[in-house]
């Protein structure tokens, strides 16, 4: 038994392992990537926000505690400490003031409306909709609608 | 040794955005992609300080934190408004 323990912290030491470091660090990497996976296969803005914001939130903060506890040091956690906080404070501002800059702006979302059997149709747990797509039917279906002005 | 591993993985999620960058269909998601690059670069410059053992780079994580944010404020208000300040 002490024989794997002192094999254990030998492959430790060889391999540069310092768990205290290394858990945060790998949980708010995989974090991280899952972010980027979500923000390039979610259909909308809006469902892009939330995973832009929450989840590189959660990410980043476990990476700045697995650097706080490498350092170890009181300069190096003030440092750690302040964007840790900072990012907590701004970053669901910024996501705040893209979405409303957007819905200003007009961005319609995907999902606006209830879904009466257009969610199949729509594909959207499938592929991603392309939003410049719906935009332009959006367009055709109004130019539809309203009356021609050289019919009367 | 994990910091290498950790700046692939963040490295490859910065490939995979900068995609988005490029696809983007509206003015938002450009915006909203620079915002989550800018988080990335925070995070790869904390995981260099581990790396290199240098605490310059953590003063520098948090001026890119503070340019991060503004950057976004004034092309928000680019978007909205047409104008960044009166």
């Amino acid at each position: 038994m002490s024989g794997f323990l002192h094999d254990f912290s030998a492959l430790m030491t060889a391999w540069d392992i310092n768990l205290l470091r290394d858990i945060p660090i790998l949980f708010g990497s995989v974090f991280v990537l899952t972010a980027a996976v979500g923000v390039l296969r979610f259909p909308d803005l809006y469902t892009r926000l939330h995973a832009s914001s929450k989840l590189v939130t959660l990410g980043s903060a476990g990476i700045y505690l697995g650097v706080a506890a490498d350092f170890s040091d009181v300069a190096a956690f003030t440092r750690v400490l302040a964007v840790l906080l900072f990012q907590f404070l701004t970053t669901p501002l910024s996501a705040y003031l893209i979405a409303q800059a957007s819905y200003l702006r007009g961005l319609p979302a995907v999902l606006h409306t209830p879904d009466e059997g257009k969610a199949d149709a729509w594909d959207i747990f499938g592929a991603a909709q392309d939003i410049s797509q719906i935009r332009r039917l959006q367009a055709v279906q109004e130019e539809e609608e309203l009356p021609s002005p050289h019919s009367g | 040794m994990i910091i290498n591993l950790a700046l692939a993985i963040v490295s490859l999620s910065a490939l995979l955005v900068s995609l988005r960058v490029l696809r983007g269909p509206s003015w938002g998601d450009r915006i909203m992609a620079f915002d989550f690059l800018g988080m990335n670069l925070v995070v790869l410059f904390a995981l260099l300080a581990v790396r290199t053992k240098l605490m310059a780079m953590l003063d520098a994580t948090v001026l890119l934190s503070l340019l991060a944010f503004l950057s976004t404020i004034a092309m928000t208000r680019y978007l909205l408004l047409g104008r960044v300040m009166k």
